[in-house]
């Protein structure tokens, strides 16, 4: 034992500098690329970010207009902790999204929609809001248990399973409300169902009448359950551990092909009620041709760029609902005040960036500086395999 | 964990750090601000444009006038976003007329409108005033694009060698459905009059791809549609989308040394992506109702209406005064533009009541299912012909309209 006080300091600067220097690397590049970026498309990087913040954060109502979106985007964060943590990468996130929006939407129908109520039955508000919930979630669940049976039963990698129930999920959809389709009113000029019932909609703050509460108190709940199953459960632990190496985990007595089907049926319960928000939203309110418009992908950048952390999710979630919803007011603004057109995959082209930085940091760090020590963090080790 | 929290606070820093207010705008005193909703892209060479190009020329020849506005807007390629929102946005901004330009904006126009009594909107395309469901501040036009289309499918009967034709059609509603049959009955009536052909014979079918253009993923790919009406024989492409998928495949057969020819919709400057084997392109000119709309909301006079603009039959192609033109394309040879032009001729007697003219909505016109859409001898009445249903007239609500159906004689399905 030769550490000395110094010899202490040294190493333990050595592995936390590039640590927390990493991050802050990927996103100066970001922001950099970002820069050189507007300035090519010839809009000046200080008024693109005036934009932005006006469009999200300056007033109160823009504020809760990205609540709105933020929540949905939030909540399937969460839900893919699970997966990716146990190294399930679970692309078909958007296909439970939708599955859930339409889980959703057939509660109201069932329960909520005189003209279709088979049921007959009178659950009140209270009583069909959490049936869209719960229908929602079981959708959803269901049809991430579907990726999850073709990956333990049928081999079939959750990647390629994913992207073709993704496409089944948005076709059903599609038949749903469009040409018409059975949940498409008749002489409807809209791919959409009818408008949900005034009296089955979620209740709204006072002052903004595009934004619930309730479906804030939803997604703060499911972040205290994932964060106990993350950090307090023997269940995450599991999952970690599957996450690293799955046949040992199974070697060390972990139940693994149990927990893929539970993973990826708590990840599809979580997208399916953030489909349900996306349709139950205040000035959605009915199923539109695409519910699910990329949210779910979105999600899968949050969870990769926070390292599959269940408490980080919340702020980089936060972060891409602001560049999302910047972006747009960042698009209308220059077009409006400057008469100058930006592209339209501008925005997407500005999170990847932001992405693709911050992992490439990670990745030179732990090329570079690798960890020292005996026993790594967990995330630092999820971060090696992306 | 350090590192967690080095995240968070360059997360914080990036979403506050920037925080400075936005410099005002400077707002001339006596502008008035429109603004204009687009489903596609403004350059989509199709619906959108049409609309956009609108702006412009509400811009050029109204003083003071000045569009803002937002393409793109459904939940495909704006998940962020809603209508409801945008119409705030555009609020903020000082917009005091609003055109929502699509079918899927028509029930949320129609509710947003209602939060916002001192802003006028036009849900384009739509019959909400004209049921008396939409507020007072809520109003309707549409451009008679029927004559359009049948201008459009005789020129197809007119080329056609193999005698059939294939229309790529977005989303069934009786919008579509309408155009769909005026381009079957402009057809059949050329191939049987001009080209001397029996009427049973022609080929016409639809395959709708299930939105207004192509969404990857969500709709059928107009492209590949367009290639199998080819491959099945089909040697006119006729586009019922917003885009210009048709034309483009129509082109690439055509460099292969295929005898195809095609026939884009909604935009005037369309064939110009086909030029030599584009036939002609039936468009929409909105320009001249945008700009009475913005002048009657300027000078306060405006009032709600839902109306179909019709096209001026002096001169279809008059950019101030038709509602609904037809740019003849480089495809027609004189001797068919003389046939075609004749066409029109018959159509304008039609549509002003002159005599020898013809209105091909007259009966014996029977649905695909075999129910008489108009009796013998039976002139369609507007409703009839917006809602392409022989009960328009006696419903009181849009419930009570029976579906819109397909004329006998077309192939595809409206379901």
């Amino acid at each position: 034992m030769q550490s000395t006080r110094q010899g202490w300091l040294w190493n333990s600067m050595r592995d936390m500098l590039p640590a927390i220097l990493a991050p802050f690397a990927g996103i100066a590049a970001a922001l950099a690329i970002i820069v050189l970026i507007l300035e090519w498309q010839g809009a000046d990087p200080k008024v693109a970010w005036d934009y932005v913040y006006e469009g999200t954060l300056q007033t109160s109502e823009r504020r809760a207009d990205l609540v709105s979106f933020w929540m949905p985007l939030a909540i399937t964060s969460f839900g893919l902790v699970l997966t990716y943590t146990a190294g399930l990468w679970n692309i078909g996130v958007e296909g439970q999204m939708i599955m859930g929006a339409i889980g959703a939407t057939w509660a109201v129908r069932l329960f909520a929609e005189s003209k279709n109520a088979p049921l007959g039955l009178d659950l009140g508000r209270n009583g069909v809001i959490i049936m869209c919930f719960i229908l929602s979630a079981i959708t959803g669940g269901l049809w991430a248990w579907v990726a999850a049976a073709l990956k333990v039963r049928g081999k079939v990698n959750e990647i390629f399973g994913g992207v073709a129930l993704n496409f089944i999920a948005q076709t059903f959809n599609m038949y749903l409300v469009s040409n018409g389709g059975p949940w498409q009113p008749t002489g409807s000029r809209a791919t959409e169902t009818a408008r949900f019932p005034d009296w089955v909609r979620l209740p709204t703050f006072t002052d903004y009448r595009r934004l619930s509460p309730t479906i804030i108190y939803v997604t703060a709940a499911a972040f205290v359950v994932i964060c106990l199953i993350m950090y307090v459960s023997r269940w995450g632990l599991q999952l970690r551990a599957m996450g690293k190496n799955q046949r040992s985990a199974f070697l060390l007595g972990v139940r693994t092909e149990r927990n893929v089907y539970l993973a990826m049926a708590g990840c599809g319960a979580l997208a399916g009620l953030a489909g349900s928000f996306r349709v139950l939203a205040p000035d959605v309110v009915k199923l539109s041709a695409s519910p699910s418009g990329g949210v779910g992908f979105l999600a899968i950048l949050v969870v990769l760029l926070a390292s599959m952390s269940a408490v980080l999710t919340p702020f980089v979630s936060f972060v891409f609902a602001v560049l999302s919803k910047g972006g747009q007011r960042l698009e209308s603004g220059f077009q409006w005040d400057y008469d100058l057109t930006l592209d339209r995959s501008l925005v997407r082209v500005l999170q990847s960036t932001v992405v693709l930085m911050v992992v490439l940091a990670f990745g030179a760090r732990n090329r570079f500086f690798p960890p020292r020590s005996a026993q790594p963090v967990q995330d630092e080790a999820q971060i090696d395999r992306t | 964990m350090l590192k967690k929290l080095a995240v968070l606070l360059i997360l914080a820093a990036v979403v506050f750090g920037g925080v400075s207010s936005v410099a005002p705008r400077a707002q001339a005193q006596d502008e008035f601000i429109f603004g204009v909703v687009l489903v596609g892209p403004k350059d989509d060479h199709g619906w959108s444009q049409a609309h956009y190009t609108a702006g412009l020329y509400v811009e050029a020849n109204v003083p003071g006038a000045k569009m803002i506005a937002l393409e793109s807007l459904n939940s495909a390629d704006r998940p962020e976003t809603t209508l409801d929102q945008v119409v705030q946005e555009m609020v903020d901004a000082g917009a005091k007329l609003i055109f929502t330009t699509s079918a899927d904006f028509e029930v949320d126009t129609t509710v947003v409108a209602a939060n916002y009594p001192d802003v006028t909107f036009i849900n384009v395309s739509g019959d909400d005033a004209l049921w008396g469901i939409a507020p007072e501040n809520a109003g309707n036009f549409m451009g008679q694009m029927e004559y359009g289309k049948m201008i459009a499918g005789c020129a197809a009967a007119l080329k056609t060698q193999t005698g059939s034709l294939g229309y790529v059609g977005p989303l069934v509603d009786p919008e579509t459905t309408r155009l769909v049959n005026s381009v079957y009955l402009g057809a059949r009536y050329c191939y049987e009059n001009y080209r001397g052909m029996d009427a049973a014979a022609l080929k016409f079918g639809v395959t709708w791809i299930g939105f207004w253009f192509n969404i990857p993923g969500v709709t059928l790919d107009p492209t590949e549609v367009s290639n199998a009406f080819l491959d099945g024989g089909a040697d006119v492409l006729i586009s019922g989308i917003d885009t210009t998928e048709s034309v483009v495949v129509a082109n690439q057969r055509a460099a292969e040394g295929a005898s195809v020819w095609t026939i884009p919709y909604d935009f005037e400057g369309s064939c110009a992506e086909a030029p030599e084997i584009c036939l002609g392109v039936p468009y929409f000119n909105w320009g001249p109702a945008y700009a009475k709309t913005v002048e009657a909301v300027m000078a306060g006079t405006w009032t709600q209406s839902w109306e179909w603009n019709a096209p001026d039959w002096t001169d279809i192609n008059n950019p101030d005064t038709s509602a609904v033109g037809f740019a003849y394309g480089d495809g027609l040879t004189d001797e068919e533009k003389a046939t075609l032009a004749e066409f029109v001729d018959l159509l304008a007697k039609g549509a002003t009541g002159e005599e020898g003219g013809i209105n091909l909505w007259t009966g014996p016109l029977s649905f695909q299912d075999g129910t008489e859409f108009l009796a013998d001898g039976v002139v369609a009445t507007e409703k009839q012909i917006w809602f392409q249903a022989t009960n328009a007239d006696e419903a009181t609500t849009p419930e009570e309209v029976t579906p819109p159906q397909l004329l006998a004689g077309v192939e595809g399905s409206t379901n």
